[in-house]
């Protein structure tokens, strides 16, 4: 997979050149001296204020604040804890969470031990998609690793802190992303998921308090405990600290994945990417849970607040660029099948919706049905779907047709 | 299947187990006689089983194919031709109306993203990754698993 930084970035908060995923290469970059730290004689206090100062956002697509996650678990009163990183990574379009188990395995390691002493925690779970073959055997190694060398288990490093970390494997599933659904796999059932109140916080892995974040959102945890959250708060904007990894695809010359900062252009970003293969129609941002951008809004900024400003959502932050032969409607069609094939059918709305919602669409296309009844199925599909995955066209199908309700 | 059943105690490691006793098999899939087996040893009902394995797309019931062919039919390898490519590897193989080939060896499936966009469009045969196709490319891999 290709890799860049985007110009304007002085230097790189994930992405590295050289591989870490030995030992020995993550601790010669001063890898486990964060964790050295706080376990000998650093707060767990200072670990949760300096990630909410940080003002992380969670980088899986809801982009919730970190530090209030873990503040919510820290304070829960609960003889067991659980901390679970998101490595689902099913969004269409979507490749960076891949690189970051592939190359750097050890950063999540620690960010996650550091989380555990953090909340309070002693087992932590890496759900990663069963078809990451690879991430999985990089990642076990890993784990291996740092057990062999004490940075896992029990008295890591000579503390009192123990913590115990496992893999689970996915099995083919887009709503295993989804942190309830993720939960109920870790669990070993069928990934439906839970109703909402009560949260994972509260209640998470067998009904305990449990943080789940994103592979991305625990690549930046080191970097902040490191350097400090007003070192962090130097990139990106204000409400949107901190880089992001985007991975382009589609008509562009060389996709590849990008970090820039928060609040980065299309326009940079697609320039980046080796330019326009052809001539710029539109991009897909944040993938199926996502929406189109437009020409007009090449130079506006992407980050949380600014799509948000206009009804629309960064997501998991990856940009498929499609050019004018690219048919649009087509791209709809595939995602609404895409919905139709991934619906988990615990909830009639989402289950009976979309099937429904694509015979309209089509009907659209061919001018028997009015856009309005397509867009006020697809807001009540968004207003009743137990979970996100049954709320998502609403973004993509108001990007559509242009409209913001 | 008994080594690997005895390595799992708890149910939550049921989906591991099935991960670990199909990377050991040589046709992917697993028999009537396997599921009870797996059911007894976790303490569930055989429903239960098959209820995790048929949510799952990774996880096959009752399939007696050597390889599978995962053809990424998500946007970025859509664009570029992915239902060309599924259209063709059925009249190729001789799929029949399961996508089981004619000479019983391939299954081909529809998968979604493969996190493989940037080098669209991917298939995934069995672990192996390939990537930006063309029917040619296809033709060739096919040929060295077969
Ligand atoms: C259908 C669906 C799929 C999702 N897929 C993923 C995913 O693959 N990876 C991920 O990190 N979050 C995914 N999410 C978001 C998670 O529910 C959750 O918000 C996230 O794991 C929280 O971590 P974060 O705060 O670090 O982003 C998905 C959500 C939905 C509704
Ligand atoms: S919205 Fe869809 S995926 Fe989510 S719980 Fe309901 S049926 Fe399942
Ligand atoms: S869309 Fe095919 S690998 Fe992502």
């Amino acid at each position: 997979m290709k890799v860049k930084v985007e110009r304007s970035l002085s230097s790189p908060v994930i992405l590295t050149f050289s591989k870490e995923d030995t030992l020995s290469a993550y601790i010669s970059n001063g890898g486990f001296e964060t964790l050295e730290r706080f376990l000998k004689g650093g707060k767990r206090i200072e670990i949760l204020s300096e990630i909410l100062k940080s003002g992380l956002r969670g980088r899986g697509g809801a982009a919730f604040k970190t530090g209030i996650k873990w503040n919510a678990v820290a304070n829960a009163k609960s003889d067991k804890k659980f901390v679970v990183c998101n490595a689902d990574e099913g969004e269409p379009g979507t490749f960076k969470d891949r690189w970051i188990l592939e190359n750097r395995p050890f950063l999540i390691i620690e960010a996650m031990t550091l989380c555990a002493y953090a909340t309070g925690a002693s087992k932590g779970y890496i759900y990663i998609r069963g078809e990451y073959k690879n991430a999985i055997e990089v990642m076990k190694n890993a784990i291996n690793q740092a057990y062999n060398e004490g940075f896992l288990g029990q008295k890591i490093m000579d503390s009192d802190f123990s913590f115990d970390l496992e893999i689970r494997r996915g099995a083919g599933s887009y709503v295993c992303g989804e942190e309830t659904a993720l939960l109920e796999s870790i669990e070993g059932k069928r990934a439906q998921p839970r109703f909402k109140p009560p949260f994972p916080v509260e209640k998470g892995l067998w009904a305990y308090p449990t943080v789940v974040n994103n592979v991305e959102t625990f690549a930046n945890v080191i970097s902040i405990l490191k350097n400090g959250a007003d070192w962090f708060r130097q990139f990106g904007t204000q409400d949107s600290p901190g880089t992001k990894l985007f991975p382009v695809s589609g008509r562009v010359k060389e996709p590849c994945l990008i970090e820039a900062n928060l609040g980065v252009t299309l326009g940079r970003l697609v320039e980046e990417a080796g330019g326009l293969d052809g001539d710029f129609q539109c991009a897909l941002v944040g993938g199926a849970a996502g929406n189109f951008i437009y020409k007009d809004e090449l130079n506006y900024p992407l980050s949380y607040e600014t799509l948000k400003e206009k009804g629309k959502v960064l997501g998991s932050g990856a940009i498929l660029v499609l050019n004018k032969n690219d048919r649009r409607e087509e791209v709809v069609k595939n995602i609404l099948e895409f919905f139709i094939n991934e619906s988990c059918g615990k909830c009639t709305p989402c289950r009976e919706g979309y099937p429904v919602l694509l015979e309209k669409f089509k009907g659209y296309l061919n001018g028997s049905i009015s856009k309005d009844e397509v867009l006020r199925l697809s807001n009540l599909m968004f207003k009743t779907s137990l979970c996100a995955l049954g709320q998502s066209s609403k973004f993509l199908l108001e990007s559509y047709f242009g409209v913001v309700l | 299947m008994d080594e690997i059943l005895k390595r799992y105690n708890d149910r939550s490691y049921l989906i591991e187990a099935i991960h670990d006793i199909l990377d050991k098999k040589d046709e992917k899939g697993l028999g009537d006689e396997e599921i009870k087996k797996i059911a007894k040893h976790f303490k569930i009902s055989v429903a239960e089983v098959l209820g995790v394995l048929t949510f799952y797309s990774m996880l096959p019931v009752k399939l007696k194919v050597k390889h599978t062919i995962r053809v990424c039919v998500s946007p970025a390898c859509y664009i570029k031709g992915s239902r060309e490519l599924v259209e063709f590897l059925k009249s190729y193989l001789g799929c029949d109306e399961n996508n089981v080939s004619r000479d019983g060896r391939f299954l081909i499936e529809e998968v979604e993203c493969l996190g493989l966009c940037d080098v669209a469009p991917a298939v995934m045969i069995d672990d192996r990754i390939v990537v930006n196709l063309d029917r040619e490319k296809l033709k060739r891999v096919i040929e060295e698993v077969r």
